[in-house]
């Protein structure tokens, strides 16, 4: 209540002066979260950015997979599969992708295009030709997570396993 | 069920990016503002539906938010807690014809924003000011002096 001692109450009101000073304290604290979250998504923190995790997923001599660790629900990311030549001397290459993988995500695309695909008991079976040159192969998947969360799946590729884990934003 | 729970989670984020943003007063709004709802706007339909096109996906979302805005009323009406963290409390910024320079300064308004609004109630100068009171919907209220018979601006003497 605003009131002066002389002079009879101009003004009814509520006002209380400790809270809205915890107020401004609480937005002044929030203007710093929404600054430290621009320079987080600006850096990568959120995917797509230059400083984000890129883990590198393999075994000593197997095929290595390249993958963003941070990623959001709905947005198309990229899974590098890369092949040396010396790895193998076959004409193509098995990637068997679990369907425990494509009931959280849906493969967009996959480059180049398989020679043959198929779904097994278990996986979705890619086989993808090796280069006629016999050098360096890579293989380039295209996802979108329908699910938020973490996620860990083992992709095998030919003989090898390559373990992909990422986090999801909702 | 995802649906319903994004609908919450964006209804809440912007609660509180809104109450981060702080009170700004109607006098304040530009253009820019504007431009800026409708970006957001924008951007929460695609969040909140995203590639959903359904009628019952249209149906949800409004339900969910209109259900959560009632809730949130209802908790108002209970709580005096509730309405003052959701909603703020009025702030005095110019008490007995004295702007209160600091608490203005922290509300972000200026001398200007409390004339504007004065002028808009018929009074010219801030000496005619008695009290001035940002309210929670970013108004400005002013309560002019009382003028005892007189006392008043010569501008208002009215003779024949």
């Amino acid at each position: 209540m605003a009131t002066s001692a002389n002079k009879p109450a101009r003004l009814t009101l509520e006002q209380d002066l400790p809270y809205q000073i915890r107020v401004w304290r609480l937005q002044r604290i929030g203007w710093g979260f929404i600054g430290v979250v621009t320079v987080a998504a600006l850096l990568g923190l959120f995917g797509n950015g230059p400083a984000a995790p890129e883990p590198v997923g393999t075994f000593e001599g197997a095929p290595t997979a390249h993958y963003q660790y941070f990623t959001r629900r709905g947005t198309n990311i990229e899974i590098v599969l890369d092949f040396r030549s010396g790895d193998s001397e076959k004409e193509a290459e098995t990637i068997r992708i679990p369907h425990t993988l494509l009931e959280k995500a849906s493969i967009e695309d996959v480059r180049p295009t398989p020679l043959r695909e198929f779904m097994d008991e278990y996986s979705y079976v890619l086989s993808v030709a090796r280069p006629e040159s016999g050098g360096d192969m890579q293989v380039r998947m295209s996802l979108v997570y329908h699910n938020a969360g973490w996620t860990t799946e083992r992709l095998l590729v030919g003989d090898d396993a390559v373990e992909l884990r990422q986090f999801v934003y909702p | 069920m995802l649906l319903v729970l994004n609908t919450m989670g964006v209804y809440l984020f912007l609660l509180i990016m809104f109450r981060i943003a702080g009170r700004r007063t109607m006098t304040q709004v530009t253009m820019f503002d504007l431009v800026l709802v409708l970006v957001i706007s924008e951007t929460v339909q695609n969040a909140l539906i995203g590639e959903d096109r359904s009628v019952t996906g249209a149906f949800l979302v409004i339900t969910t938010l209109v259900g959560v805005d009632v809730l949130f009323a209802e908790m108002k009406a209970r709580s005096d807690r509730v309405e003052k963290w959701i909603d703020g409390m009025p702030l005095i910024v110019v008490r007995e014809g004295k702007p209160l320079e600091e608490l203005m300064s922290r509300a972000r308004i200026d001398l200007n924003d409390i004339l504007q609004s004065a002028r808009i109630s018929g009074i010219g100068t801030i000496e005619e000011i008695d009290y001035a009171v940002l309210e929670t919907n970013g108004r400005i209220s002013v309560i002019p002096k009382r003028v005892t018979p007189g006392e008043g601006p010569d501008s208002l003497v009215i003779s024949n």
